[in-house]
C-alpha cells in the first residue's frame, strides 16, 4: 500500500475516533443547520409550510356562523394566516400578549351597511412588538379591500341602477341567503310576479361578466431567472428560499473549519513527536504533506456534501438541478481549502499560533467571501477583495447552480479557480514543508 | 555498524555537537552518556537523519546520512525521548500503522504486531486507546513501533525518563535481549546505572565533544584504579596515620575533608584489615566508615569538573 493511502488511513481513523473533533466539526454545523432551517420554516419533516402562519384575531360583527367560517377558511386558504374568531375584548388583549399578530374589529351589521351603502368601518389592532407579521397584514387586508372597492366603484359607474340601497326587495332576498335559508329565498322568489327573479338574474349576469372582465390582468411580471430555467430544460425545482440560499454559503465556511482542523493536526503531529518518527521512516515530506492535504479534502468535501444532503432531505433545501456540478463543486472547495490552510500551517511554527490565524482567515475570508450574504449582493468593492478568496468562488458556484438553477457548464469557470488555487496552494505547501525540513524546523 | 567522524551540528551560533567521533560495531550495544543538552539527541537525530550535519561525515549501516538518507530510514529504527505514538488510536492500530508504512501487509504485519506485543506484554492491552496506558505501558509501546520492520540498527533515545523502577528494568531487559538476538544498538541515557548495566562501550559527551570512550572498566581505569576510605579519626591522631598510611599503600598523604579523613589506596581490601590493626592498638573506635570503589560518576566528575546528578 502506497504511503500516502497508508497516512490518509490512519488520518481518517483518527477523525473517527475523535469524539470532540466529530461534535465541533460535524455535530455542531448539523445542529446549526437544523435550526437555521428551522428557523426559516423549510422543512418536509418538520411541516412542509414554508412561512410560518401569522396568528390573526377576528371579532365583532354580527355574521352569521356560517358566514364566520367561510371568512376564516378563505384567510387560512392563503396559508398566510392562522385564524381565530373571539370577541372584540379578548382579540384586544391576544394582541397585547403576541399571541396574535393582529386582530381585525368588524363591525355590527356588516352586510347590511355594505349594501345598504352605509359607511363600514374596519379595526385593526397590530402587535408592535412584530412589525413586520403585523405590517404584512395590513399590507394584505388593504391591498384585498382596495381591490374590493375598486371593484364596486366601477360596477356602480357602470350600473347605478343596481344599487342595493335602492332596492329593498333584493335587501330581503340579500337576508335570506346570508341567513342560510335558501327555502325562504325560493318562496319569495315564488311569490314574485316575474320582476324580481328577471333583475336578480339580469345583475347575476353582470356580476359574472364584471367578475370574469376582472379575472383578466391587465399587466404581468415576467420572471427571467425562471425562464432561464425553462430555456435550459431545468425548470420545474421550484424557487430558491432563504435558507436555499444561506445552507451552501453556511457550509463552505464549515468546511473551511474543518479544512482547518485537519492542518491543525500537522502541528500537533510535530509537538507529539509522531512527526519526527515519520520523517525517520520511509516516507517523504512530499508524501506527508499530500496525504494531510488528501485528507482535509475528503473531510472538507463530506462536511460540505453531507450538510448539503442534511438540509435537502429534511428542510427539503433546493439543491438545484446539476448534482454531479454540485459534487465537482465540492471536491474543488475542499481541495482549495486543504491547500489554502496547509499554506497557512507551513508559514507558522506553533499549533496555537495556526490556531489564531486560522480564527482571523476564516472570519475575514467568510466576510469579504460571501458566506454571510448572497454574493448577487456584493457590491463592486467588496468583489474586488471577495475574488481574492477561495470561498467566494465556490460561494458563488453555489449561487450559480442553486439560486439561479444553472448546470454545471455555468460553473466550470469557478471549479477551474477553485483547482488552480488547490493545485498552487498545494505545491506552495509542499514547498515550504522541504524548505522547513532542510532547516530542522520540523522536529 | 555506525560511523562518526568529525560530526558538527549548530543551531545559529551555538555548537551542539563538536567535532564528534566515535565507531559501533555491528551487533554492539553502544552507550552515549551525558546530562541534558550535553548534544545526545542532536546526535541521533543526525545519525538518523532527522537533522542536517553541518560538518563531519556519518555512515550507518553502510548508507552515509548526506547522500542516502532514504537508506538510512529503511534500515534504522528510532525510539524517541517522547512518545511518539497515536493516542486516540489503539496499541494494535498504532503497531498496524508504523508496520504498513514500512510495506508490511496480510499475514505478515498481523503476526508482526502480535510479536512484538508478546514481546513488550501488552497482548492483552492490544485493543485498548494508548490514551488509557501507564507510563510505563507507552514507553513499551514507543519501543515496540521503532522494531516493526525489524532495523538493523535501533536509536534508543532516553527510552526510560519518567517511568518507575520496575517498567524501567522491563524494559533494560527487553534491550538486553533484542542486542542478544544480533541488534545494533545506540542508546543515549543520563543515568549512569543503566549505561553501567546495560552497555558495552560508552561514549561520555558533554557540550557537544565527546570526553571519554570505552567499556566500562577501561573508563574507570581512565581516573586511576584507586578505591577511597573515609572515616572519623580523633584530630590528634591524624599524624601517626600519615606516618603508618604508606605502609599499606597510600596514594598520596591522607587529607581531612569536612571532618573526615580521606585516604586513597590501591586496594581496599588489603588496606582495610590493616587500618582496623592500627585504630585496635590504639584503642580507637573506627567510625563513620565508607569504601569507594571507582566508577562512571567519578569518572564523569573528573572529566567535567561536575557531577552527573547535579547536571541533569
Amino acid at each position: 500500500m502506497p504511503p500516502v493511502i497508508t497516512l490518509v488511513r490512519k488520518d481518517l481513523l483518527r477523525q473517527v475516533r475523535d469524539v470532540k473533533g466529530l461534535l465541533l466539526y460535524l455535530i455542531a454545523p448539523l445542529f446549526l443547520t437544523t435550526i437555521m432551517g428551522m428557523a426559516f420554516g423549510g422543512g418536509s419533516i418538520f411541516g412542509e409550510q414554508r412561512i410560518s402562519a401569522i396568528p390573526l384575531a377576528l371579532a365583532g360583527g354580527d355574521l352569521p356562523e356560517e358566514m364566520k367560517e367561510r371568512l376564516a377558511e378563505g384567510l387560512q386558504e392563503t396559508e398566510l394566516f392562522a385564524v381565530t374568531w373571539t370577541d372584540t375584548a379578548t382579540a384586544g388583549r391576544l394582541v397585547e400578549r403576541g399571541d396574535a399578530k393582529a386582530a381585525l374589529i368588524l363591525p355590527d351589521r356588516l352586510g347590511d351597511r355594505f349594501f345598504t351603502g352605509e359607511d363600514v368601518e374596519i379595526g385593526l389592532l397590530k402587535d408592535p412588538n412584530s412589525p413586520v407579521k403585523a405590517g404584512l397584514v395590513e399590507l394584505i387586508l388593504t391591498d384585498a379591500l382596495r381591490q374590493f372597492q375598486a371593484g364596486e366603484a366601477a360596477y356602480r359607474s357602470l350600473w347605478p341602477e343596481d344599487d342595493w340601497s335602492r332596492a329593498g326587495d333584493a335587501a330581503v332576498v340579500y337576508e335570506d341567503f346570508t341567513s342560510g335559508d335558501p327555502r325562504r329565498m325560493l318562496r319569495a322568489l315564488r311569490r314574485d310576479d316575474g320582476q324580481l327573479r328577471e333583475g336578480l338574474l339580469d345583475r347575476a349576469e353582470r356580476w359574472l361578466a364584471f367578475s370574469d372582465a376582472m379575472q383578466e390582468p391587465a399587466v404581468t411580471f415576467v420572471r427571467h431567472d425562471r425562464q432561464e430555467w425553462e430555456e435550459s430544460g431545468t425548470a420545474g425545482a421550484g424557487s430558491a428560499s432563504l435558507y436555499d440560499l444561506f445552507l451552501p454559503t453556511f457550509a463552505v465556511f464549515f468546511m473551511m473549519w474543518g479544512a482547518a482542523n485537519i492542518v491543525r493536526e500537522l502541528h500537533r503531529e510535530r509537538e507529539n513527536r509522531t512527526l519526527a518518527r515519520l520523517l525517520v521512516g520511509p516516507v517523504s515530506g512530499r508524501e506527508i504533506t499530500l496525504a494531510k492535504w488528501v485528507t482535509a479534502l475528503l473531510v472538507g468535501a463530506s462536511q460540505l456534501l453531507l450538510l448539503l444532503l442534511f438540509g435537502w432531505v429534511l428542510f427539503g433545501v433546493n439543491i438545484g438541478h446539476a448534482p454531479l456540478a454540485v459534487l465537482l463543486v465540492a471536491v474543488a472547495a475542499g481541495a482549495a481549502a486543504a491547500s489554502v490552510y496547509l499554506v497557512l500551517g507551513m508559514i507558522v511554527r506553533t499549533e496555537k499560533a495556526l490556531d489564531a490565524l486560522t480564527t482571523v482567515f476564516t472570519l475575514v475570508s467568510g466576510m469579504i467571501g460571501g458566506n454571510f450574504f448572497p454574493v448577487d449582493a456584493m457590491g463592486p468593492t467588496l468583489l474586488f477583495f471577495g475574488r481574492a478568496t477561495f470561498n467566494y468562488w465556490a460561494n458563488r458556484a453555489y449561487s450559480d447552480l442553486i439560486t439561479h438553477g444553472r448546470g454545471l457548464e455555468a460553473v466550470v469557470g469557478e471549479i477551474s479557480v477553485l483547482v488552480a488555487i488547490a493545485a498552487i496552494g498545494l505545491t506552495l505547501a509542499m514547498l515550504l514543508f522541504s524548505l522547513r525540513q532542510r532547516r530542522g524546523v520540523l522536529v | 555498524m555506525i560511523s562518526v567522524q568529525d560530526l558538527v551540528k549548530k543551531y545559529g551560533s551555538f555548537v551542539a555537537v563538536d567535532h564528534l567521533s566515535f565507531e559501533v560495531e555491528r551487533g554492539e550495544l553502544f552507550g552515549l552518556l551525558g546530562p541534558n543538552g550535553a548534544g545526545k539527541t542532536t546526535t541521533i537525530s543526525v545519525l538518523s537523519t532527522l537533522l542536517p550535519a553541518d560538518g563531519g561525515t556519518v555512515v550507518v549501516a553502510g548508507c552515509d546520512v548526506g547522500r542516502d538518507p532514504g537508506g538510512v530510514r529503511r534500515r534504522i529504527g528510532m525510539v524517541p525521548q517522547e512518545i511518539a505514538l497515536y493516542e486516540d488510536l489503539s496499541a494494535r492500530d498504532n503497531l498496524r500503522f508504523w508496520g504498513q508504512l514500512y510495506g508490511l501487509s496480510g499475514s505478515s504485519l498481523h503476526t508482526r504486531v502480535d510479536e512484538l506485543l508478546e514481546a513488550v506484554e501488552l497482548t492483552e492491552h492490544g485493543r485498548q486507546r494508548v490514551s488509557r496506558f501507564s507510563g510505563g505501558m507507552k514507553r513499551r509501546l514507543n519501543l515496540a513501533a521503532g522494531l516493526m520492520h525489524g532495523p538493523e540498527v535501533l536509536f534508543l533515545d532516553e527510552p526510560t525518563v519518567g517511568i518507575d523502577a520496575q517498567a524501567r528494568s522491563k524494559i533494560l531487559d527487553l534491550i538486553r535481549r533484542l542486542n542478544d538476538d544480533g541488534l545494533t544498538v545506540l542508546y543515549t541515557t543520563h543515568y549512569l546505572e543503566e549505561a553501567e548495566q546495560l552497555c558495552d562501550r560508552i561514549g561520555v559527551i558533554d557540550q557537544g565533544r565527546l570526553a571519554a570512550l570505552g567499556d566500562k572498566d577501561e573508563l574507570i581505569r581512565q581516573i586511576g584504579d584507586e578505591d577511597t576510605i573515609r572515616f572519623v579519626l580523633p584530630p590528634e591522631a591524624f599524624d601517626d596515620l600519615v606516618a603508618a598510611a604508606a605502609a599499606w599503600g597510600a596514594i598520596g598523604d591522607p587529607e581531612i575533608r569536612r571532618g573526615r579523613v580521606v585516604l586513597r589506596v590501591v586496594d581496599g581490601g588489603r588496606a582495610l584489615p590493616q587500618l582496623q590493626a592500627w585504630l585496635e592498638a590504639r584503642d580507637l573506635p573506627l567510625a563513620h566508615l565508607e569504601i569507594e570503589r571507582p566508577n562512571l560518576e567519578n569518572l564523569y566528575l573528573n572529566l567535567t569538573g561536575r557531577a552527573l546528578r547535579e547536571t541533569t
